[in-house]
């Protein structure tokens, strides 16, 4: 698609135009959806930079990785190709002229942030939420719990999460969370090979999860089928799940029906297809199906997790002890209570899908630890000239591509707005990449450019074929770096 | 002409689009164009480089809601049914009203003048 900026850039060639104003995106981190928002930042500035203003601005992207964009990348399931069609936009927005890529860089470590605003006019922080909320209960520290951040990371090939080794020798996993990173695990879990042998999921996940034996997966959440965070999409792809049939409690759906006609649109439907899935009496041809499952899943509402119980050898988990809950309040403040009852569940797999969490990375970064952002105005970050933030570090670690690509804009509208105002001073001359790479070779730290980084793709494309798969993922940063560099 | 009125990610506000002109809220840009049958309102969006941020993320393939449409009455009554998977993602469109498709499944089709 040809950015129209292109033709404004020539025309606002012939104005009075200033100087070179220096963007920078700092430290795309993988565990944030980084790249929806470093690019759309760095898009919406490229296209409107030409629109709005007579100067040039040039972005570059700090990445920690060799690899680039990040959740899309590490997060989306492997069994969701077209949701990643996203990455054709962002690959075209880092090949424009203005805007470089520097991976392999890491924003607090190798260079700090203040080195970053020293060199640019303007720093951008989108990186994301890379840490995790814990369950906080005894036994949480027992072989097989892992939290839902490591094990879509195992999956997905994130380098760090590569030695994972899930243990999927038990029948029973239960999932904690209901949002749609907990329905991703569960369908991956069940999926059956034949399906994930085709996608990207990486070879050692594939291996293991060929010889799983999990058969049948809860996934509990602390309160009521109303207030399941996960998107109807994702429902509907486990109501659909080859080999497998859904097993609820009618109990727990008591009431429910009756606040159908009240619900806005996108809560009915996804409240509907959930009672069809948890209560109605399936057509002949569904029961069929449901009898040949082999493999079963189910939501369990009202419990929250109290302690994850050990293996008579206390080494490993062997089940999970749950609080039973119900609810207190309607609408919006709906809060679960507990009741004092207590269940235990049989497992030998427990995944905690409750959350991520943003960290600090440089300690000269503005932190609230208590909500875990940058605490900011419309991305403006306090009492900081110069810096802004976008995306899960800015809002919370919640929502998908389409509402942290908006959440980008934003960001990004609100630094331009800075510079046509002449609230952020681009009037001096700054050095930019010029002045990062002089510390980054003293450091021994050497950048990924783009085009370092399609070796990579290539390499894993090539890899992937022999196999029937988009791409096979270098798991090792080492080796990225080797490819890379060839 | 059908006339669509398209809730654009970012919240630029609505353009007005027919198979003959477009014009953007920002730009205001008139273009006419011609588009071949069977051409999803997508299609058009990119075959004619109308650049509107973050419109068509997945391509065309269902899995976001960036191509968001409103229709006005006609357009929408002239419409194929929608299926569930359409729906699924429609849900999650800022602005959703009961005039809304997603572009990547609009057909414009010379029925649609």
């Amino acid at each position: 698609m040809d950015l129209p900026i292109l033709g404004d850039i020539k025309r606002s060639s012939e104005k009075l135009y200033v100087h070179n104003c220096l963007i920078c995106l700092g430290n795309a981190n993988p565990q944030g959806p980084d790249w929806c928002h470093t690019f759309a930042p760095a898009n919406i500035c490229l296209v409107h930079t030409g629109m709005f203003l007579s100067v040039n601005v040039q972005v570059d992207i700090y990445e920690r990785l060799p690899v680039p964009f990040g959740l899309v990348r590490f997060g989306v399931a492997p069994d969701h190709p077209e949701v990643k069609n996203v990455i054709n936009t962002f690959t075209q927005t880092a090949q424009h002229a203005r805007c470089s890529f520097h991976g392999n860089v890491r924003v607090g470590k190798d260079v700090t942030v203040e080195e970053l605003q020293e060199a640019y006019h303007a720093v951008v922080l989108s990186y994301g939420a890379e840490g995790n909320r814990t369950m906080g209960v005894p036994g949480e520290d027992l072989a097989g719990v892992y939290s839902a951040k490591d094990f879509v990371g195992w999956y997905n090939g994130l380098p760090r999460n590569s030695e994972l080794r899930p243990d999927l020798s038990c029948e029973t996993a239960v999932i904690l969370g209901q949002g749609n990173v907990a329905l991703d695990v569960a369908r991956i879990l069940l999926s059956p090979v034949d399906i994930l042998k085709k996608t990207d999921i990486t070879q050692h996940a594939l291996d293991a999860l060929a010889e799983s034996s999990v058969r049948r997966v809860l996934i509990v959440g602390r309160r009521g089928p109303l207030q399941v965070a996960c998107t109807i999409k994702e429902l509907r792809e486990m109501v659909n799940l080859p080999g497998t049939r859904p097993e609820m409690e009618a109990s727990e759906f008591e009431g429910i029906a009756e606040t159908l006609k009240s619900l806005a649109r996108p809560r009915k439907r996804l409240t509907e297809l959930l009672l069809k899935a948890a209560i109605e009496t399936p057509g002949e041809e569904e029961l069929e199906r449901r009898n040949r499952a082999e493999r079963a899943w189910g939501f369990r509402f009202l419990r929250k997790p109290l302690e994850v119980l050990p293996s008579t050898d206390l080494i490993r988990a062997a089940g999970i002890r749950l609080a039973v809950n119900r609810l207190e309040g309607d609408g919006e403040g709906v809060r679960a209570v507990a009741t004092g009852e207590v269940e235990d569940v049989e497992c030998g797999l427990v995944i905690s899908s409750i959350g991520y969490k943003s960290l600090l990375i440089d300690p000269a970064v503005p932190f609230d630890a208590r909500k875990a952002i940058i605490p900011n105005t419309m991305g403006r970050v306090q009492q900081t000239a110069g810096l802004y933030c976008s995306g899960w570090v800015k809002r919370g670690p919640t929502g998908v591509i389409a509402t942290t690509m908006n959440d980008s804009f934003d960001t990004a509208r609100t630094l331009l707005q800075d510079i046509g105002k002449g609230t952020l001073d681009v009037s001096t001359v700054k050095p930019g990449s010029q002045g990062v790479s002089t510390l980054l070779e003293k450091r021994g730290v050497k950048p990924v450019s783009f085009s370092d980084w399609e070796k990579i793709d290539s390499e894993e494309t090539r890899r992937g074929e022999i196999k029937g798969k988009p791409r096979e993922k270098m798991l090792d940063v080492g080796e990225m770096l080797q490819v890379a560099r060839a | 002409m059908m006339c669509v009125w398209v809730a654009l990610p970012g919240n630029f506000g609505p353009f007005e689009a027919s198979t003959k002109c477009i014009c953007t809220a920002n730009i205001h840009h008139k273009i006419t164009t011609s588009c071949a049958k069977g051409n999803s309102f997508l299609d058009l969006v990119v075959d004619q480089n109308v650049y509107i941020d973050g419109f068509g993320a997945c391509e065309g393939t269902l899995a976001c809601s960036t191509c968001h449409v409103i229709l006005d009455q006609k357009g929408y009554d002239q419409l194929g049914p929608i299926i569930d998977e359409e729906s699924d993602m429609l849900d999650l469109a800022f602005g959703l009203t009961d005039m809304s498709r997603l572009g990547c499944q609009v057909c414009l089709s010379r029925d649609l003048e």
